[in-house]
């Protein structure tokens, strides 16, 4: 996606990694930080929009649940309503910034759960090979064979729609996905001789796995779940789009695009508004993925 | 070749008896008691034991699975619980809807997603490729209903192009001219992100062939370059592109649910939507059950299609 940028220096790789080169690593990404400035955006947008929501009930006009059936579909610009009212009355702006604390933890905390999770399956999979390999990997297959979103739709439904039950399905869809890329870089490193090397030091099992394969492991991961995230953002909404996630009234962008799409001919602001942020936001996380892979991840240069 | 698809065929059966045991496992999620939950909020004491019974529900598991999965095989997926009507019957009336979505939106994505690749790999870093690039990002990170929405919002509601919803004109013409009006909006929204992750592979697959050696060669006989890149390297560079259309079926098939949401086209996501809202399981279970099984079977003839057109996968694994 990023053949014109050059990642300059390349640091060396996980455990060939010299001591000092953390320095030299600092100032890469502050290189790479400069030289472009659409990465240097979207990490801006990020922490904004991180600090928008976690200050929300200091920085938030309004309560996101005040109803003011007077002034309902104010159009942005509205003196006091900066992004407008819905069909409640409720401000906008308000609700994008609270709506962002449960979009923020809901795209989030599912990636860095999926991301532990299919890091151990792919781990143990990948280091065991034979049988254990040859389970997981028909099961994930299965898995693949669904939708994603369907498989989610089908667990959310049967278990009650809520947002924890969204977190969950989101869990475990995107399981799958960091299972077979932490697999296949096991794969590549087990047969490495750093790691033939400890096990004839005498590392067992545990200690070859924690201590000489997984460090080799996490800057894919962290990259995928970079990408993931932004995904994830999308995901969230769309279950809740759906009905299957946050419960009105509840702030949260997916729900509120759908609130918003019951007034979507008379006013435009009250869908849009929370698209263009959870747009934003994703954009920004595939585009931080992107920077990220430059980083961390030199070998994954097209 | 026959043994090849032979055992192809003979690979999938353990996916498919996987995708029957994970749909039904989502069964056994209903907290507390399901017959209840299954017959619905208005039934009777003696609705709920006839569920109960009927789905032999005080049986040990694995009875229910094989007794599942018979009647599954055998096409009864139970009953609605909202329409009271059979849900095999009630998803295959509504599937050819999705699938004439679904199909128009591959189509739009390849006549939009090969072209852009072919073009931003020939003429690297040229403005198109810039901008497939920047298209590519857009495309993956829109969500699909806002991009509907805003579809709905500027081309629809704005300048009246196109109709927000339906498949056909309550008093129109009908017929085809009237089904294409109203699959335009539904189709661009759902061909985005295939469109943007076709162009890039089409890209990346094609500058990969343009450095190989009979490339090398057929330039070397002085051939023009839009010969040698649609005579020669195309047929090579697309073959990557077959696996991943496969795979954006599922996506496609997945996607619809939140397009027929947005667009009211009567299809199967409507009809699971609808049913979310109901609380329909055994329709959400059915229709969920239907599309994974169809994706399995896509997936299974790209597999054999992509042995048809590159010998070394047939004679390799």
């Amino acid at each position: 996606m990023s053949a014109h940028r050059v990642a300059g220096r390349v640091p060396a790789v996980g455990a060939t990694r010299p001591r000092g080169d953390a320095r030299g690593f600092g100032a890469l990404v502050r290189r790479r930080l400069r030289r472009d400035p659409v990465l240097l955006v979207a990490v801006a947008v990020i922490l904004a929009v991180v600090v928008a929501a976690v200050l929300a009930p200091q920085l938030a006009p309004y309560d996101p649940a005040r109803v003011a059936p007077r002034i309902r579909l104010a159009p942005p610009g509205t003196v006091g309503h900066l992004l407008g009212t819905d069909h409640l009355g409720r401000d906008v702006l308000s609700r994008v910034m609270w709506g962002g604390r449960v979009s923020l933890v809901v795209g989030i905390v599912p990636v860095v759960l999926s991301a532990v999770g299919g890091t151990a399956v792919g781990l143990i999979a990948g280091y065991y090979g034979g049988i254990v390999d040859h389970i997981v990997s028909r099961s994930l297959d299965v898995l693949f064979a669904f939708p994603a979103i369907l498989l989610a739709l089908a667990i959310v439904s049967a278990l009650g729609p809520s947002i924890y039950n969204a977190m969950l399905a989101i869990t475990i869809v995107a399981i799958p996905s960091f299972a077979r890329l932490v697999r296949s870089s096991v794969l590549a490193v087990r047969e490495r001789s750093f790691v033939e090397a400890a096990r004839s030091l005498g590392a067992n099992n545990r200690r070859t796995i924690l201590q000489h394969i997984l460090p080799n492991t996490v800057s894919p991961v962290i990259v995928y779940g970079t990408f993931e995230t932004g995904k994830t953002i999308v995901f969230a909404a769309a279950l809740s789009f759906l009905g299957l996630g946050v419960q009105p009234p509840t702030a949260e962008w997916g729900a509120m695009l759908s609130e918003g799409r019951t007034v979507l001919a008379t006013a435009w602001h009250v869908a849009t508004v929370p698209g263009i942020a959870i747009f934003l936001v994703s954009l920004s996380f595939n585009v931080l993925g992107d920077g990220l892979r430059d980083v961390l991840d030199p070998h994954q240069v097209p | 070749m026959f043994r090849f698809v032979v055992a192809r065929v003979f690979a999938t059966i353990p996916v498919l008896i996987g995708v029957s045991l994970v749909v039904f496992l989502t069964l056994k999620l209903i907290p507390g008691d399901a017959a209840e939950v299954l017959a619905g909020p208005e039934a009777t004491k003696e609705q709920v034991e006839l569920i109960r019974q009927s789905l032999g529900l005080n049986r040990p598991v694995y009875v229910q699975y094989v007794t599942w999965l018979g009647r599954a095989a055998r096409g009864d997926l139970g009953r609605s619980i909202q329409l009271a009507a059979p849900v095999t019957e009630m998803v295959l009336d509504r599937l050819k809807n999705t699938l004439v979505l679904a199909l128009a939106a591959a189509l739009v994505a390849i006549a939009l997603g090969v072209p852009i690749g072919i073009l931003s790999a020939t003429r690297q870093s040229s403005f198109i490729d810039r901008a497939s690039v920047v298209l590519a990002l857009f495309g993956n990170s829109m969500p699909t209903f806002w991009l509907g929405l805003v579809f709905i919002l500027v081309l629809s509601l704005h300048f009246g192009l196109f109709p927000s919803n339906g498949m056909y004109s309550l008093r129109g013409p009908g017929g085809l001219p009237d089904l294409l009006w109203h699959l335009t909006l539904p189709a661009l929204t759902l061909c985005g992100v295939p469109a943007a992750v076709l162009a890039r592979l089409t890209r990346s697959s094609l500058l990969e062939a343009l450095n190989d050696d009979y490339v090398r060669t057929a330039r070397a006989k002085g051939l023009t370059e839009a010969r040698v890149v649609v005579r020669h390297a195309l047929g090579n560079a697309l073959l990557p592109v077959v696996t991943l259309m496969g795979i954006q079926m599922g996506y496609l098939l997945g996607g619809s649910i939140l397009v027929e949401t947005v667009f009211s086209w009567p299809g199967l996501g409507l009809q699971m939507y609808d049913a979310i809202g109901a609380r329909d399981l055994p329709l959400v279970q059915g229709g969920v059950l239907l599309v994974a099984t169809i994706f399995v079977f896509i997936n299974l003839f790209v597999d054999v299609l992509y042995g048809v057109l590159d010998p070394r996968i047939r004679y390799g694994a």
